[in-house]
């Protein structure tokens, strides 16, 4: 299809955006006009910077605009790095020339190239960070600035490792990052579609079911003190089964619709098939699907969503506050950004294992209330 | 120019000429909307328009379509694409598609009014500066207002008044107009229509009934003058601001509309003193603003308050927010009391 | 009735010559003439300014860094009368051309520049992206001429013009016609019989045929039109010529381009004879 009704998912420079501005040292430019700079700053929270084009530089190349926006920001930040928009991509410049002589990292991301996780994949990649291999700890990945969840997520991540005697090596990309941070050889992920691909992935911490099976590969990296962890996990599927079983004995399970990004609606669908016997009406992916024992197409616009609800209304709705606003009558849990409109203040995350307790809870607290009528 | 500071203020000069032109025209009702250029131009604007929505209890989403476009139609030209999308719009029935080029499609070049121009059955009409680079919220929302001016034609003038240019991203913009409204029905006006807010193409197509235009602000001037020389029809700059400014307000309309407005400011003269009467715990209170960070207008309906609760300015006063845009009519005065007194208990 | 039109042609086929010469012999002809070079290398209005080259709409924008002209520091007026503006644009491999000529277009508009008894867009005509286009959008130039030689490649770019006014006209409200084909002789055996059947192939005609002449470098050489420096050269008349042809033309065709096997096929035809 040429067209589209409202895209719900951010082009490829936010994604990239949201990889750099990881960084507290990188100095993140996007070269291109204001509206392009405006989204980004928004979502990400994060202080970017902008060569603001006008016309007359996209006539005349963009050369100086560039050159006048780096040179008020050297020296502020260890590293700066340009991304460019459409336009500048489209006009095709070179800017080897204009930046000789400076280590500035340079990258072509465009909208119109693909979505967030490409934009995003391709800005981890670009930055070439080594990896140690001597360092005995764990990297986390697959947070982002633009995740609601993964301030939390993050922190979870950590009390689990430290909690199994691991060191906590570097966060792709939650803000605190340094250019020079050591980076170690392993890394866990907290959402796999969001992969920097810096050092050897020993598996998603997202979703209770799969963590034990990290918590091994991991021992077999560089070992651990597992018992507490494990004391942890059981405690935690004990008490989600009770409270689901509860819910059970009153309640039929919901039917399920799912909306964000393939990995991590799979894996919360897997839980809520798991704990709650629900049924799994569809997984609409932001990003392309990939292969799931559940019905999982794209959803990266309105009208995907909106032919799912139209052949049937889910009694239980995850995903944005666009998909809340077309389902007013379903029970909702927001995971997946934007999340509008509610107040959010405390650090949840929604990977670990306090992060599968926070899921579960929401959506047996939903599904309650909307019972209730 | 370097930004690193936010939040901003999409309704400023920040924004994109997107951004502004959407929060017109996805005003129209039965209007269908069309971005030419990539999808996250689109997302963008769908997402931010959402979040001020629902900040407002307004759960629809607003509709816009892309066209979507990707790397092949950037080299090889989007106009095939644009007449395509164009073509499955018009089939969903809606009485006007607007398409707003992108930064993208301006730079590549595409005739996007040349495509709008075709015979559609139903008004296309392409807003050709909105999403170029430069520019702002305003220019995007102010081009979008001329163009949808377009779509109307004179007529005679039945005594009602147009309401021109409301800020839809406001927070407050059902409050302002609510006011704006009251205040004229105490000399018997009516509205005729909102250019535009909810307002229908066939309620568009009738703007030129009303004898006055009111503009939400001086900023939208270059409006007035334009729907002045086009529809014939006289303009007031702005919806009423403070107490003074809300009774020359009515004067003024009255005058234009050829009506006698001294019962009316007697009326709401009244109704003012009794507001602040109410307010007699802030008489004598130092407060602390900054005359310099305000509009003209603003300044002139913070001191007037100032002065008719002899309060003072004082570098160490309590604080006080002055909203920009400074609330509208003497409800807006109301609203804006209470949160002073609410600083200066604080 | 104003009469507005457009010269394409490849780059270096004497575009720009046959554009100054024209706007030269239709002025002394009794019409009022603007020219405008859409082309950043600045010069199609050069030898109607005895030489000088003249700012351009968008130095003068990129000098003060906002829009606010005045029609008189964007048009110049040269021999007999004949007003130019040039639209300049960046250096090569800088920046969009293309968007550099829609951004004069909406100055122009603006200022309300765009009035004559004739105006006459010459145009780079290789074109590569939408805002070489802008002459023909609606409201611009009605007939377009294309300017070629025999030679294979300017055959070739003279078809992709045709393509480009073919699509142009499938438009509801376009009214941009081809009227006709100028051929700018390079001296080749048989060009004027090749170019006047290329001309009806594309379903056009060929309404003038300006043969190479040495006056024309000469003419250059002072930094004059041929129609001014040797008024009454042969070439001069035959300037003198297409302006009439011009002025009388009602010719207004929808192209039908040629298959690129058909346009080599056409000129290895002559080239063999």
């Amino acid at each position: 299809m040429p067209e589209c009704i409202n895209p719900l998912w951010p082009c490829a420079l936010t994604g990239a955006a949201a990889c750099l501005a990881g960084f507290r040292d990188v100095g993140v430019i996007i070269h291109g006009s204001s509206g392009c700079y405006f989204y980004p700053a928004t979502v990400l929270h994060a202080p970017l910077h902008c060569t603001c084009l006008n016309e007359e530089d996209i006539i005349f190349g963009t050369e100086q605009a560039l050159l006048r926006t780096v040179e008020a920001l050297e020296g502020r930040y260890e590293r700066l790095a340009v991304l460019c928009t459409c336009v500048p991509t489209i006009t095709g410049e070179d800017f080897g020339k204009v930046l000789k002589g400076r280590d500035i990292l340079v990258m072509e991301s465009p909208g119109f190239i693909g979505e967030y996780e490409a934009g995003y994949k391709a800005a981890a990649q670009l930055l070439g960070l080594k990896e140690d291999s001597s360092s005995g700890k764990v990297n986390v990945d697959g947070l982002s600035l633009m995740d609601p969840f993964s301030r939390g997520d993050g922190i979870e991540v950590e009390r689990m490792l430290s909690l199994a005697g691991i060191r906590v090596g570097a966060r792709f990309f939650a803000g605190d990052l340094s250019i020079s941070s050591p980076i170690a050889p392993f890394t866990v992920t907290t959402n796999p579609d969001l992969a920097s691909g810096i050092g050897r992935l020993l598996g998603s911490l997202f979703g209770l079911p799969g963590i034990p099976g990290v918590l091994k590969e991991i021992d077999r990296s560089v070992g651990v003190e597992g018992e507490r962890l494990e004391t942890e996990i059981r405690d935690a599927e004990e008490r989600i089964s009770a409270a689901c079983d509860k819910y059970l004995r009153r309640f039929e399970p919901p039917d399920v619709a799912l909306f964000g990004q393939f990995s991590r609606m799979a894996a919360l669908a897997e839980m809520l098939d798991e704990y709650l016997d629900a049924t799994i009406l569809g997984i609409g992916s932001r990003n392309p699907p990939g292969p799931s024992p559940y019905r999982s197409f794209q959803a990266r616009e309105i009208s995907s969503v909106e032919t799912m609800f139209s052949e049937e209304i889910p009694e239980l709705v995850l995903g944005s506050s666009f998909e809340q606003s077309l389902s007013p009558e379903s029970a909702f849990v927001g995971v997946t950004p934007p999340l509008r409109g509610e107040v959010r203040l405390h650090s949840r995350p929604m990977a670990g294992i306090q992060g599968s307790l926070a899921f579960m809870e929401s959506v047996l607290n939903a599904c309650i209330n909307r019972q209730k009528g | 120019m370097i930004w690193k500071h936010w939040p901003m203020d999409i309704s400023g000069n920040e924004g994109c000429t997107l951004t502004g032109a959407l929060s017109v025209t996805t005003e129209v009702a039965n209007s269908i909307t069309l971005i030419h250029g990539p999808a996250g131009c689109a997302h963008h604007n769908v997402s931010l328009l959402q979040a001020v929505h629902l900040a407002r209890d307004r759960i629809s989403m607003p509709r816009i379509r892309s066209t979507d476009l990707k790397e092949e139609e950037i080299i090889f030209g989007g106009e095939n694409a644009l007449e395509e999308a164009i073509r499955e719009t018009t089939r969903m029935g809606p009485d006007l598609i607007c398409v707003l080029s992108t930064c993208v499609t301006g730079t590549i070049g595409d005739d996007v009014g040349g495509v709008c121009g075709g015979d559609w059955g139903i008004p296309v009409l392409a807003l050709e500066n909105a999403g170029f680079l430069g520019g702002g919220f305003y220019s995007g929302s102010l081009q979008a207002l001329i163009s949808l001016a377009g779509l109307c034609n004179p007529a005679a003038g039945n005594g009602t008044v147009n309401l021109i240019g409301e800020k839809s991203l406001e927070y407050e913009v059902e409050e302002q107009y609510l006011e704006t409204k009251r205040l004229l029905a105490l000399m018997g006006v009516g509205v005729n229509i909102r250019f535009v807010r909810h307002t229908s193409l066939p309620e568009i197509r009738r703007m030129g009934e009303a004898s006055l235009n009111v503009l939400r602000d001086p900023g939208i001037s270059a409006l007035g003058s334009h729907l002045q020389a086009r529809l014939s029809i006289p303009y007031l700059d702005s919806f009423p601001v403070g107490m003074e400014g809300t009774l020359r307000f009515l004067e003024k309309a009255g005058d234009y509309l050829d009506l006698d407005s001294s019962r009316a400011i007697k009326t709401e003269r009244t109704h003012q003193r009794k507001i602040l009467s109410k307010f007699s715990q802030l008489k004598g209170k130092r407060i602390r603003l900054d005359p310099s960070l305000l509009a003209p207008n603003d300044r002139e309906g913070a001191f007037e308050l100032l002065d008719a609760l002899d309060m003072a300015l004082d570098p160490q006063g309590f604080r006080v927010p002055v909203p920009d845009p400074f609330p509208v009519g003497t409800s807006g005065l109301l609203r804006l009391l209470h949160r002073w007194r609410r600083f200066a208990h604080a | 009735m104003m009469k507005q039109i457009a010269l394409y042609g490849k780059g270096g086929i004497g575009k720009s010559t046959t554009s100054a010469n024209l706007s030269a012999a239709l002025s002394e002809q009794g019409c009022d003439i603007l020219q405008i070079g859409c082309d950043p290398k600045r010069d199609s209005t050069r030898m109607l300014m005895h030489g000088r080259l003249i700012p351009t709409v968008m130095d003068l924008v990129r000098e003060r860094g906002d829009r606010s002209l005045t029609l008189n520091e964007v048009v110049y007026e040269g021999y007999h009368g004949v007003r130019c503006v040039e639209a300049g644009g960046p250096e090569p491999g800088v920046g969009c051309a293309g968007r550099g000529i829609i951004a004069t277009f909406q100055i122009l508009e603006k200022l309300g520049a765009l009035h004559a008894d004739v105006v006459v867009y010459d145009v780079l005509g290789d074109v590569v992206c939408g805002g070489f286009a802008m002459p023909m959008r609606e409201g611009y130039a009605e007939e377009v001429y294309l300017v070629t030689s025999g030679e294979l490649m300017s055959l070739y770019a003279a078809n992709n013009i045709c393509k480009a006014i073919s699509r142009l006209s499938s438009r509801a409200r376009s009214r941009c016609r081809l009227a006709g084909v100028i051929c700018n002789a390079k001296n080749l055996p048989r060009e004027e019989e090749l170019v006047s059947e290329f001309a009806e192939k594309i379903g056009s005609t060929m309404i003038q045929f300006i043969p190479r002449d040495q006056v024309v470098q000469n003419a250059e050489l002072n930094k004059r039109t041929v129609v001014e420096y040797a008024p009454a050269s042969r070439q001069a008349e035959v300037y003198r010529s297409l302006a009439r042809q011009i002025l009388n033309n009602r010719r207004l065709d929808i192209p039908i381009p040629l298959e690129m096997d058909d346009l080599e096929a056409l000129a290895y035809g002559y080239l063999r004879e």
